[in-house]
């Protein structure tokens, strides 16, 4: 920055200066936010294969309901304003999902459960939410007269639909009808958003706990300052990659081995779980409807990532058989391909049955895997139908 | 008039002026590397460096500061009065005179880098191809408009045309050959869709049952996920159609309008490559005995017209092409067991400017060889001769 004193000044250069700093300052302070904007970009391409996914709705693009593939990525558990509620006693409370803003075990009953779920809008409407219920308890659908005419109850504080069902409980993951059941439930429905308190279970336990359910939905409250939300409510303080305590997702249940603990939660998974005190090792649990492609091409999907050649059916013959969910599994082991940089060993039992097949992998460094044979087994032989 | 023009080009062309601009340069570094530890980079980038003024919040004080645009384009303007125009170039003045011109490379290698440069990534799996890449940060708002031939024509809105929709007061945008324009409103730059429930109200429309809930802006910026309100106006037929679109959704807004289908996608800035990157393998190593990558390449092929190249790109072995650079930047899933298929990510940059600051350090230091030699070999002389 040297300067030669009195060199090139002048009233032209003063001048082009000055002129230079008033352009700088226009085109600083001319943006005009309230313009008329067009789009100036238009381009063609090729679209890769389910990138434009037509006509799905906002619950689905929204991951808020899934589709029938995964999506770039999923809406975070809901952050709905902190509620409470007063849980009624000899209940039990259980996790929440996405679904369930609120879940419970009924009168320590594991067949007896109570949730209360949400919708945006009128979520489809009163006479299709108490028909879809009466579906589940094998009844025939009822008239639009009728279904005003049902009883009124409370929850959250809002006018609800009382709905009280007998029946054969079809739940929405089973074909199997449950005889002598009994669903008690409250719907709201309104423009502004739609609430779902449901309790079902067996007759000798719900028709005792009626009381119990309104008592229950009318304590739903929005937490007040200073009050703690309850434990589970979506809008309480919770680490969101803390992972679920119960022994059950999804309408099963395990007991877990010595050692292992429950991982959070991943897509496509009903459940994770960390085998050993690395945390870096982990056991999934998935489920796939009907038989999920069959037995054998699972197995030999598992080889293929292991590098290894597939099996034919008569290997498979030989495989071990375990009991598995009331019935009988197959467990393989699958070492890495001998070539691979670093020797893996997976671990992998599988029970496939038309009603839905269930698959349990455990993948990681030999000797690690290895440790874990036999709780993998037992954990394998633990699952069960959640009642 | 004349009087203030010279007195500005003196104030402007002084070493004083020099001085305090380059303070004011440090200053807004120390306070912005202090801001980074609580607001993430690119907030403090767009805050601190990309800004003509801003207030920095000291404690409870507010301090009004030019931003380092500001501070540079005057630096820019003090180098070139100052340091060419008005110095006299004769013989002991030409290495001062270069090296000037070195630094006025440097400015303009910013300002271009900072106007007209492209950042952003691409991710592949073993098998696939692009034709783009995307931006870490921005967003655009896409109308895209199915061909017969299978392809899509999209016409894009910048994130300039939307971003500063913020409020209720909605911003429209025009979209020319189609029968529709856009209003847009309730942008919010990290948000998450969420079901609208009876017992709580919203301060933001709610749409099919839905709403966006705005979110605290992330340090690590690219984890922000853009939202925003977007009404389709059918410019024919009068037609006005309300929807929510998101950055992570996991498919297009699909709209009707005068019997032609249009899909409406907020999504990451794509940029257009000029030639087509296939990931045809991708090898990671890992540290014996871990999961822990010791190095990772991938095998591409660059197809440009008929031609075609087969090239590697390694951690420091980037691929320079068409005007970009494409490093190896990550890869995934983290979670990947043996055998599972993994994705490569590059991070690709397109900078007009990527070679001046080497030129403009040659520059620099030509300059000040010069200069120096010149000083080095009087003092020489003048002890020579006093010897």
């Amino acid at each position: 920055m040297t300067l030669d004193k009195g060199a090139g000044s002048g009233p032209r250069s003063a001048h082009w200066f000055g002129a230079a700093c008033a352009g700088l300052a226009l085109s600083v302070g001319c943006h005009d936010a309230t313009a008329t904007r067009q789009v100036e970009l238009v381009r063609e391409t090729t679209v890769q294969p389910g990138e434009w996914r037509l006509n799905a709705d906002a619950m689905e693009r929204f991951g808020l309901r899934s589709m029938s593939a995964p999506g770039r990525d999923a809406a975070e558990e809901p952050e709905l304003p902190r509620f409470a509620w007063d849980t009624p006693a000899g209940w039990k409370e259980l996790p929440t999902s996405s679904m369930r803003l609120a879940n419970f075990q009924v009168a320590g009953h594991p067949g007896a459960e109570c949730y209360l779920t949400m919708l945006g809008g009128v979520g489809g409407g009163l006479a299709a939410n108490v028909n879809r219920w009466r579906t589940q308890m094998n009844l025939p659908p009822m008239s639009s007269e009728d279904i005003e005419a049902l009883p009124k109850g409370e929850l959250f504080g809002r006018p609800a639909t009382r709905v009280d069902l007998r029946g054969s409980f079809t739940g929405m993951n089973s074909s199997e009808k449950l005889p002598d059941y009994r669903m008690i439930g409250l719907i709201v429905v309104e423009p502004g958003g739609s609430l779902f308190l449901k309790m079902v279970g067996p007759d000798a336990v719900v028709g005792s706990q009626g009381e119990a359910l309104e008592a229950l939905a009318k304590s739903f409250r929005l937490s007040q300052p200073g009050e703690a939300a309850a434990p589970d409510s979506p809008g309480a303080p919770q680490d969101t990659a803390a992972a679920p305590a119960a022994n059950v997702a999804d309408g099963l249940s395990w007991v877990l081995p010595a050692g292992w603990r429950r991982a959070p939660d991943r897509s496509m998974r009903l459940a994770s779980f960390q085998v050993d005190e690395q945390g870096d090792v982990e056991a999934s649990l998935t489920r796939l409807a009907g038989e999920g492609g069959g037995l054998l091409a699972n197995v030999n999907r598992w080889r293929k990532q292991m590098s290894r050649e597939d099996l034919t059916e008569q290997d498979l013959a030989q495989a071990t058989r375990i009991p598995m969910l009331g019935g009988v599994g197959v467990l393989v082991e699958i070492e890495s391909a001998a070539d691979a940089s670093s020797p893996a060993l997976m671990l992998g039992a599988l029970c496939v049955r038309p009603e839905g097949s269930v698959f349990v992998k455990l993948t990681g460094p030999r000797a690690r895997i290895e440790a874990q044979r036999e709780a993998f087994r037992a954990f394998s032989s633990s699952l069960s139908e959640a009642p | 008039m004349k009087a203030l023009g010279s007195r500005l080009l003196r104030v402007f062309s002084s070493i004083g002026t020099s001085c305090t601009l380059l303070i004011l340069l440090g200053l807004l570094t120390w306070l912005g590397t202090l801001e980074q530890v609580d607001h993430g980079l690119y907030e403090v980038q767009k805050k601190y460096f990309e800004s003509f003024f801003l207030v920095h919040q000291a404690g409870p004080i507010p301090i009004p500061l030019p931003g380092a645009n500001l501070v540079m384009c005057l630096l820019f303007v003090n180098l070139i009065i100052g340091g060419i125009v008005r110095l006299r170039i004769h013989g002991p003045t030409v290495g001062v005179l270069v090296t000037h011109v070195g630094i006025l490379m440097l400015l303009g290698a910013g300002f271009v880098k900072m106007y007209h440069a492209d950042e952003g990534h691409v991710t592949l799996f073993e098998g696939q191809q692009a034709t783009h890449f995307e931006s870490y940060y921005r967003w655009e708002l896409v109308v895209g408009e199915p061909l017969p031939d299978g392809r899509v024509r999209e016409h894009v809105a910048r994130q300039e045309q939307f971003a500063d929709a913020l409020g209720a007061t909605p911003k429209r945008i025009e979209v020319p050959g189609l029968p529709l324009a856009l209003e847009v409103r309730h942008y919010q730059a990290n948000t998450r869709p969420q079901q609208k429930g009876p017992m709580f109200e919203v301060d933001v429309p709610v749409v099919d049952g839905l709403f966006l809930r705005e979110r605290p802006l992330q340090k690590e910026a690219e984890t922000n996920i853009a939202g925003l309100y977007v009404a389709v106006l059918g410019t024919a037929d009068g037609s006005r159609r309300d929807g929510l679109v998101w950055g992570a959704q996991s498919a297009p807004w699909t709209v009707q309008v005068g019997g032609k289908t249009y899909a409406i996608d907020l999504r990451h800035e794509r940029y257009a490559l000029p030639f087509t990157l296939a990931l045809e393998d991708f090898e990671k190593i890992d540290h014996p005995g871990t999961g822990m990558p010791k190095s990772f390449s991938s095998d591409v092929q660059v197809t440009e017209g008929p031609s075609a190249r087969d090239l590697t790109i390694s951690m420091n072995e980037p691929l320079r092409s068409g005007g970009l650079v494409i490093y190896q930047a990550s890869w995934g899933p983290s979670t990947a067991r043996p055998g599972d298929p993994l994705f490569s990510t590059f991070a690709v940059v397109r900078n007009p400017a990527d070679q001046y600051p080497l030129y403009a350090c040659i520059v620099i230091a030509l300059g000040m060889l010069l200069h120096f030699s010149r000083k080095l070999i009087r003092h020489v002389r003048l002890e020579a001769r006093r010897a």
